[in-house]
């Protein structure tokens, strides 16, 4: 491994070499402020889910990264370098496709648990996904509306100047490629965003 | 100089502090909940109706001030209990209206950010607002302060509540629950809720009060904390690395816990942030986090008269304008 290229919460992302191709090691380091068995057993289930369903969204119709090589021993995924720009700094181009990932996603069965705009990267005019470390097989209308509900969390808590417009065409996306029973999910998403904390909705 | 009124849920409290942040008194006056049992909003209101005038009075004179002397009053408007906040609010409007001085409602949660931010010297913090009424990660963006990371069901304060009452002990319970905890010989499974930024705590409790029927108090009390606080510390360190702050504060009842202390200070060490607790006896509801919010407010522009000088029990800390925060 040559370049550490993240110290993220969740894990060390490092860039190497997979067999002559540029390539991520993601490992999964131990949370030192967690009781150890809590802590690797999270870790261990975490490494083994996300590595499934990077394969199944390909599956779903969703660009993510093509994985190499997992080591369970060491809670480490080896994938794809995903060279581009992150939405977090363009959001105002890929907010639609955006919305469309996270559709393809859902429709194939899967919720992406994490789905804030650092972990979508533009590449060649395609979008891709990063980062299923929180995702889960899913068909809920409850996971999928949690997921709804983290983006608008992450548009207004990290893009306000653009959130509202980012947002509609977020949804549209959505909508075109969840078709029917998007507004069931957008629906149950303003249900949630009304149970949580002193809920925005009262006030109008 | 400004005098606060708190009344948000169980403590009565009123304080005197200067526009430039000195504490110049803090009094305050809690309802105790019996045994077993929670806060009945229509006891908690009693008694803060009985202890208004006595605490209001001690504020000013321990302060060496008269009513003459506050440039205005201001009052927790929310978010907590309806009947609670309206004591408060009637208190304030009155001084308000009888001694001619403006009034000042002021929000609550972002009360105990702001006091944290004054007592830690914090210039730009991430802030872990923990008590019976929150349980949420914010940090200050575009002149307010905004969510980064929340419970989507019961906060701490209250998984905390529910679980000891449920073992006949009275509200607030955190301080019973984590002196049970050091009692425990092993660590039992609980389910880790974290979804994104954001936590959820209620199947944990449900879990837990499963686990009393079969498993000793002391070693269901740590594992539901040792779970519930892993939980806030991972969504808190994931807010660090998002939003790349370098400082940390922990505000709310809940940051008397010294394991939540401990564990969010190996978070900072982590992210390469800073910890930064407030002394404890600010970190519960108390008189000087109205008072100063309300001091900042005032020299903003905010204020109302006593007929806008309303009460709202859900009232988000992310619709306050914070503008001395920035963007």
């Amino acid at each position: 491994m040559e370049r550490l290229l993240s110290r993220g919460a969740e894990a060390d992302i490092w860039l190497g070499d997979w067999m002559g191709m540029d390539a991520v090691y993601k490992t999964r380091t131990p949370k030192t402020y967690m009781l150890p068995e809590m802590d690797g057993r999270i870790r261990h289930a975490r490494t083994a889910r996300e590595a499934q369903l990077l394969v199944e969204a390909k599956g779903a119709g969703v660009e993510t990264p093509t994985v190499y090589y997992v080591d369970l021993g060491r809670c480490t995924i080896v994938m794809e370098y995903v060279a581009g720009t992150r939405l977090k700094d363009a959001l105002r181009a890929g907010s639609r496709e955006m919305g469309a990932s996270l559709g393809r996603l859902h429709r194939g069965g899967i919720v992406h648990g994490d789905p804030t705009t650092g972990n979508f990267v533009l590449r060649d005019g395609r979008l891709c996904v990063l980062d299923f470390g929180l995702a889960s097989r899913s068909t809920e209308l409850e996971d999928r509306a949690v997921d709804l509900h983290l983006v608008r969390e992450a548009f207004s808590s990290a893009h306000q100047d653009v959130c509202a417009s980012a947002l509609r065409s977020f949804t549209d996306g959505y909508s075109e490629a969840v078709g029917r029973g998007a507004g069931e999910v957008l629906r149950r998403c303003r249900e949630i965003e009304r149970r949580g904390r002193y809920s925005r909705r009262e006030w109008g | 100089m400004v005098l606060g009124i708190e009344s948000t849920a169980h403590t009565f409290a009123a304080s005197v502090v200067s526009g430039e942040g000195a504490i110049l008194s803090d009094v305050r006056d809690a309802y105790r909940a019996p045994e077993g049992a929670g806060i009945h909003p229509r006891e908690a209101s009693r008694h803060h109706a009985e202890v208004a005038p006595s605490v209001v009075r001690k504020a000013l004179l321990d302060a060496g001030a008269g009513m003459e002397e506050m440039s205005a009053v201001a009052y927790s408007a929310g978010p907590g209990l309806g009947p609670c906040l309206r004591v408060g609010a009637v208190v304030a409007r009155a001084l308000s209206s009888y001694y001619s001085r403006p009034l000042v409602p002021v929000n609550h949660a972002v009360g105990h950010i702001e006091l944290a931010a004054l007592l830690t010297a914090a210039s730009d913090p991430a802030c872990v607002l923990v008590s019976g009424g929150h349980t949420a990660i914010v940090a200050a963006a575009g002149s307010r302060w905004r969510f980064f990371g929340e419970t989507l069901d019961i906060t701490i304060g209250q998984l905390f509540d529910q679980f000891g009452r449920h073992l006949g002990l009275a509200s607030p319970c955190g301080p019973a629950v984590e002196a049970m905890a050091s009692g425990a010989t092993k660590y039992l499974p609980v389910p880790y809720t974290v979804k994104g930024n954001d936590m959820s705590f209620s199947g944990a409790l449900t879990h837990a009060k499963r686990l009393l029927d079969r498993e000793r108090k002391e070693d269901v009390a740590y594992s539901l904390q040792e779970t519930a606080m892993a939980m806030l510390c991972e969504t808190t360190e994931r807010a660090l690395a998002f939003t790349e702050k370098k400082e940390l504060m922990v505000a709310g009842g809940v940051a008397a816990n010294r394991r939540l202390a401990a564990m969010l200070g190996d978070v900072c060490g982590r992210q390469g942030a800073r910890l930064m607790v407030p002394d404890g006896k600010f970190a519960g509801d108390c008189g000087p986090q109205i008072a100063w919010l309300g001091a900042r407010l005032f020299s903003s522009g905010v204020s109302c008269s006593p007929e806008e000088g309303y009460v709202r029990q859900s009232w988000r800390l992310d619709e306050v304008e914070v503008p001395w925060r920035g963007c």
